[in-house]
């Protein structure tokens, strides 16, 4: 079975790897942490108050910058729980908000690490560009 | 900032069930409609505690999970939009009974079960009698209010029981519980029981680094047995905070419902400045899966 990355580094390198655009990627990644959780925090407040659309519309907005940042393993799991929270019970959604809670922490750590990687130069040709 | 508001039902039981049900459920309803979105029942609460002897007629009390009881307290628990802990005689087969405590969610739906592990057998408490341990491990229940770390009255004196459940992620420890003095003993012995009961638990929450949510029956209840003195469940429900602080507690002789708000981010605050859980010397535990250190 194959295994959803954490980081898509394929994807990062075809968009953000280019000239006049290399020197956004830190930064976009360093944002994209900081909002994942604040998106998290949001869902587990909806997801307190039982109110499961909002819920989905969050993880929607979650779904969106996960993907746009790479983080593709967050991005799917927040769009089964943007699909299908509204339908769901709330112990069902209890338990995928759980498994969200733990992949952003993951996706964080990542990113920590990408961050580091491209901080010691390892992508010569990126700081070129 | 993290907060959830929480409630004790602390309640004398009759066997008059619909009495014992209308009372559960008001109670349960006033402790919402005070902004409590978790509600936390104390042990067998549908009726009086019936393990004061061994009797067969009383398998009768018992249900399966889901049964007629998880229907009517989930009813409860979505009416109100509330994350409910309740406490049941569950029927799982012919011959097989457990003392299962049940969380519903905010929609009704269960959350999770947890079957009681420790069960006692001593004067007035005939549990062994009624109950097959639980099998189902110390795993907390996830609900959309935090993770819930269930144990049942006996568990309360186990601090592996605390410890495994928090170390399986539980935000809250939570008791629903049945204890109480025998009548006959003096009041300097029924005060070292409570106060032992309380200590304990505390002590579950300082060493876990996290809050503890006890709720006991209140009320005398005599025993079928004419010989014996029956038991006067002593109340004080409380709930004390991370480092074992005492936040709210109940009366000892009367009805009520104690109500909190927690501060859920606390435990990583007091859990930076007391890593117990970090220094645990788990390479030197190995011989606490032995009965005893012969």
């Amino acid at each position: 079975m194959e295994t959803v990355p954490l980081l898509d580094h394929h994807y990062l390198k075809e968009n953000y790897h280019q000239v006049g655009f290399s020197y956004l990627l830190p930064e976009i990644l360093e944002l994209f942490r900081g909002q994942a959780t604040l998106h998290l925090e949001t869902i587990e407040q909806h997801l307190a108050m039982g109110n499961l659309h909002e819920v989905a519309l969050e993880a929607h907005t979650l779904k969106g910058a996960a993907g746009s940042a790479g983080a593709t393993a967050l991005a799917l799991a927040a769009h089964h729980l943007e699909e299908t929270a509204a339908d769901s019970a709330i112990s069902e959604v209890s338990q995928q908000v759980h498994a969200l809670h733990e992949l952003v922490a993951q996706t964080a750590d990542a990113i920590t690490m990408e961050l580091v990687r491209l901080g010691t130069g390892a992508d010569t040709d990126v700081s070129l560009l | 900032m993290k907060r959830l508001k929480v409630a004790l039902i602390q309640q004398i039981c009759s066997d008059n069930q619909a009495e014992t049900f209308a009372k559960t459920g008001s109670m349960v309803r006033q402790a919402a409609s005070d902004g409590a979105k978790l509600v936390v029942l104390q042990e067998l609460h549908n009726g009086t505690y019936f393990c004061q002897t061994e009797a067969t007629g009383q398998f009768d009390r018992a249900e399966s999970i889901p049964g007629p009881a998880t229907e009517r307290l989930g009813a409860l628990a979505k009416e109100l939009g509330i994350v409910l802990v309740t406490s049941l005689f569950e029927r799982r087969a012919p011959g097989l009974y457990h003392n299962t405590a049940v969380v519903f969610e905010q929609d009704g739906s269960i959350a999770g079960t947890y079957r009681k592990m420790h069960i006692p057998d001593d004067p007035g408490f005939y549990e062994k009698f009624y109950f097959t341990p639980g099998d189902l491990g110390f795993t907390p229940i996830r609900t959309s209010v935090g993770t819930l770390g269930v144990l049942v009255c006996w568990d309360q004196w186990y601090p592996e029981a605390a410890r495994l459940m928090a170390l399986a992620g539980a935000d809250l420890l939570i008791y629903p519980t049945a204890i109480g003095w025998d009548p006959t003993d003096t009041p300097e012995e029924q005060h070292r029981q409570q106060d032992a009961w309380v200590t304990v638990q505390r002590g579950h929450a300082v060493a876990n680094g996290l809050p503890v949510l006890s709720v006991n029956r209140v009320g005398f209840e005599a025993s079928p047995d004419p010989q014996a003195a029956g038991i006067r469940f002593w109340g004080t429900s409380f709930i004390a905070g991370p480092q074992g602080e005492l936040l709210a507690t109940g009366s000892t002789d009367a009805e009520e419902t104690i109500t909190l708000e927690l501060d859920l981010e606390l435990s990583e605050t007091v859990r930076r400045i007391w890593p117990f859980l970090r220094d645990r010397r788990i390479d030197a535990y190995g011989d606490l899966t032995r009965r005893f250190r012969d």
